[in-house]
């Protein structure tokens, strides 16, 4: 037997009165009477049967001993336990944003914290625990171990974030480390502000007291005329509230509005005459609600900077239309044979011949080229492509998306070997190379075994669409960072081809490094709201902002009815479901079995008191 | 105290009171005599010898018997009728008060014996005679008695044998009358010491135990000092079932006891409750119990 309230052997204090009601004497109230002779005598009759009297009063005494370990007994909530082994417990912790909201005492996570510990303290000694943190991604934070102290440490620093959490994939996840061929019964416990539907093989303890929240769920922005738009949206999750929003442009206050929002409707706010040199704009709620996380939303103004070309492929009007189609983009004409020797560009174009010094840095366009070394490109022969392909194996496929090659003419071309880091995006019925991209040394070359001049490829509606595929690759359209992306979902940073360092700054001004190489990934967003990415080059720095917002769908409704229907109590903590051990092994809580005893002994106590048996 | 209505001292001449044994007075009265003679009350047969007067010879016993038997007749005399009153602190207590009826009943056999041409003498005691109202006769006297006991005040201790004592001989043979709550210092033992003097004085003697009904049956509850009304002791009693189960057991005992006491001294026991109504008492309860006729 264990018990899982040992704090209520604490009760056992009641001894203490109960018995010091039958030592200090009472207070008697005076009457007077004829006389005290019969009453003494009754008295002494008392006396006279003394053992039996003593018996009774012991009687009476043991009964309420009885009576108040018996209480004690129940409020420290006994479990039979059988079985061999031990048991494994499978704590899974929900900490999505939701678990921050504070309309249950002193957090729903703080709560379940409580909660969580409260299991662990009643381990008995064969029993192990693994604690599964339900965020975003699921994983093991401790386990399994039986050493109480370290799942005590672990439970106790366990937070919520600020992002979702898959419960589903936690789950399965505690499912899967209770299926490992143990001999030991086996429990998972759910510690959440739901439960996964028809899921009755857990032990849910549930948080949830209805909380009162609104959300800022959406802004953007956009210059127009001279000036800043800012539309942003404000839902409100529980009884008709009156709110006032304020509008900072760059950190500083901007306007601010009252608004009356019915309940549960989401309304549109649209600010006017935000100076258009605004990089960032906040909204943010002044009144407090159950959850604040939401409370704040951000837009960042979209940064353009000029990306400067060199195109040293004569006179090519389809391919000049072709680049204009990117407004960022700035094209410098020259003469392969006599290229300007400063100029930091970007994106060098060549047909059919190469510079005598291929530059150091900058990605390349190549059409035709001749042999290099330097590159690695070696040409053996010339070929006339025909029934040009996409081939289906190439790791580029977004490069030679929408394109139908099959109409493509070529009149001459030549035959390369693919040279290193390149891979084949189109290829002729024989296999003969017509389009190759890929990577060197960091930056991004595309070759093309023809020249423009000698292809119908220029006319076709496909071009366009081809050179801006490679462009987007090749040259991002600035960073080419997403203006928003939810908590804890991972960035993908494009770095410029020359880029010598890349660096991030949190909203809590934490500063992160990443090296240039091919696809950094940013990982700790954890923190909603503005961050900065600083690209360094050898001759400019590059910055722009992108947001991290609040998945406010998904947690910002703190709403019981949107949660899986389980009877909630007045603390707004529930618990679903039974211990559902595996195996051998069996739990049952008999605190209503001693709770009976109890009562019948109580009765049986007032009885002896009345009849005085 | 009851004011005694002519009505109601009417209906008392109707009563005598009855002494189980012939009183032995001075003067002629209505009370039966040993002193035989020629009332009208028949007492024994003799035989006749010179000198009887014929007329009391019985014919009938004559004619059956063949020998001359004479009729012997008691002879009416007055009683001597010594009531005792209890005068202590315990009398002055319960709801009705018990003190209360004590003087009224003493007043009512006081009423009888007057009416009957008997002598009665009243006293108040507690523990010795407090107040005495020596014997006396006639109707006339009877306010006299009214205001007697009126005057009585109840305070201070019982002690029956030293009271009875203290009061002195008891002229004659007569009938006395305790009205008491039998409280009394002695016990057992000094109850039975007084009803052993009374009887050596020649009297018949009618005990009358006069309870409260709060005494018979209390109504306490929680934890009480109870404090002697006479002695100003005191006593803890935590009022259970079982306490006042077992005040009714030594109730009943120090009553039964008393009750065999008299019986063993061919006393009259006739115990009253001061709830019940004096008329009840004098016309019902007395002449059931036969101390009245």
């Amino acid at each position: 037997m264990r018990f899982l309230n040992p704090w209520g052997w604490l009760a056992l204090l009641a001894w203490v009165p109960v018995i010091l009601l039958y030592l200090l004497k009472r207070q008697h109230e005076d009457r007077t009477v004829s006389s005290i002779l019969l009453w003494r005598e009754a008295q002494k009759d008392l006396q006279a049967t003394r053992p039996w009297q003593r018996l009774r009063a012991r009687l009476l005494l043991i009964l309420q001993i009885l009576a108040v370990a018996l209480l004690s007994l129940s409020l420290a909530r006994p479990v039979l336990s059988g079985g061999g082994g031990g048991v494994h417990y499978i704590a899974v912790m929900d900490t999505s944003a939701r678990m921050q909201a504070t309309d249950v005492s002193p957090s729903r996570i703080g709560r379940a914290r409580m909660d969580l510990q409260d299991l662990i303290r009643d381990m008995r000694r064969k029993d192990t625990m693994t604690i599964v943190q339900a965020g975003i991604q699921p994983f093991v934070l401790v386990g399994p171990t039986g050493e109480k102290g370290r799942l005590r440490e672990y439970a106790g620093g366990i937070q919520a974030t600020n992002g979702r959490s898959d419960l589903e994939r936690a789950v399965q996840l505690a499912r899967t480390l209770l299926q490992e061929p143990k001999k030991e019964a086996g429990e998972i416990h759910l510690f959440s502000d739901k439960i996964p539907e028809d899921d009755r093989s857990l032990v849910s303890h549930v948080y949830s007291g209805n909380g009162q929240n609104s959300a800022v769920t959406h802004v953007s922005c956009e210059v127009r005329g001279g000036e800043m738009t800012v539309l942003s949206r404000v839902a409100n999750y529980g009884d008709k509230r009156d709110l006032t929003l304020e509008l900072k442009a760059d950190g500083m206050r901007n306007n601010v509005r009252e608004v009356s929002i019915p309940k549960q409707e989401e309304v549109s706010i649209t600010w006017t005459g935000v100076p258009e040199d605004t990089h960032t704009v906040e909204v943010s709620l002044s009144e407090k609600d159950d959850l604040q996380l939401d409370n704040r939303g951000w837009a960042v103004r979209k940064e353009e900077h000029p990306v400067r070309a060199l195109m040293a492929a004569g006179r090519n009007v389809f391919l000049e239309r072709a680049l204009s189609l990117r407004s960022d983009m700035e094209v410098i004409k020259a003469d392969p044979d006599d290229m300007p020797e400063s100029g930091d560009y970007l994106l060098y174009l060549f047909d059919g011949a190469l510079p005598h010094a291929i530059p150091e840095s900058g990605n390349l366009m190549l059409f035709c080229p001749p042999s290099s070394k330097e590159l690695g490109i070696s040409a053996e022969g010339e070929t006339v492509p025909s029934g040009i392909t996409v081939r289906q194996q190439t790791i580029y496929p977004d490069l030679v998306e929408y394109l139908e090659p099959q109409g493509y003419q070529i009149a001459k071309a030549r035959k390369y070997k693919v040279p290193k880091g390149l891979d084949v995006l189109l290829e002729d019925q024989d296999g003969t190379p017509v389009l190759m991209a890929g990577e060197q040394n960091g930056r991004r070359i595309a070759i093309f075994s023809f020249s423009l001049s000698r292809s119908n490829l220029p006319m076709k509606p496909d071009f366009p669409i081809l050179i801006q595929n490679l462009l987007d690759w090749m040259i991002p359209s600035n960073m080419d960072l997403p203006e928003t992306i939810f908590v804890g979902e991972t960035l993908q940073l494009s770095p410029f081809p020359n880029t010598t360092g890349i660096t991030v700054l949190s909203p809590s001004e934490k500063k992160y490094h990443l090296d240039a190489e091919p696809d950094p990934v940013f990982y700790d967003t954890y923190d909603p709201g503005v961050y900065k990415v600083t690209q360094k080059t050898d001759r400019q720095t590059e910055q722009e902002r992108f947001v991290v917002s609040v998945p406010t769908e998904e947690v910002s409704d703190l709403r019981e009815e949107t949660r899986a229907a389980v009877p909630s109590s007045e603390n707004g903590i529930r618990k679903k479901g039974t211990t559902a051990a595996r195996g051998v092994s069996f739990h049952r809580e008999i605190w209503t079995v001693s709770g009976w005893v109890l009562l019948v002994l109580l009765l049986t106590e007032w009885w002896v008191y009345h009849r005085e048996i | 105290m009851k004011s005694f209505d002519p009505d109601f001292l009417k209906k008392l001449e109707r009563f005598t009171l009855y002494s189980r044994r012939p009183v032995l007075g001075t003067a002629g009265g209505n009370r039966r005599s040993r002193a035989k003679g020629s009332a009208i009350e028949f007492s024994d047969f003799r035989e006749y010898t010179l000198g009887d007067d014929y007329r009391s010879i019985d014919w009938n016993a004559y004619a059956r018997f063949e020998r001359l038997f004479v009729k012997l007749y008691m002879e009416e005399q007055e009683a001597n009728i010594t009531v005792f009153v209890d005068a202590s602190s315990s009398m002055d207590s319960g709801e009705p008060n018990k003190g209360t009826l004590a003087r009224e009943l003493a007043a009512v056999f006081a009423g009888i014996a007057l009416a009957g041409y008997d002598r009665v003498g009243i006293a108040a005691i507690g523990d010795s005679v407090r107040k005495e109202l020596p014997s006396f006769s006639g109707k006339a006297g009877f306010p006299r008695a009214l205001g007697f006991l009126e005057g009585i005040g109840f305070r201070g201790r019982t002690d029956l044998k030293k009271a009875l004592k203290a009061y002195g001989p008891l002229r004659g043979r007569g009938i006395s009358i305790l009205l008491s709550d039998l409280f009394s210092e002695g016990g057992e033992d000094g109850f039975r010491e007084a009803m052993q003097y009374l009887k050596f004085q020649g009297q018949d003697v009618i005990v009358i135990p006069v309870l409260s009904p709060q005494e018979l049956e209390p109504a306490f509850e929680g934890a009480l000092r109870l404090i002697d009304a006479e002695t100003g002791e005191s006593v803890e009693v935590e009022m259970t079932p079982q306490v006042l189960r077992l005040y009714q057991k030594e109730l009943r005992n120090f009553l039964e006891v008393r009750q065999s006491i008299c019986e063993s001294m061919e006393i009259s026991w006739v115990p009253v409750q001061s709830g019940v109504s004096l008329d009840r008492l004098v016309f019902e309860t007395f002449p059931q119990a036969g101390i009245i006729r």
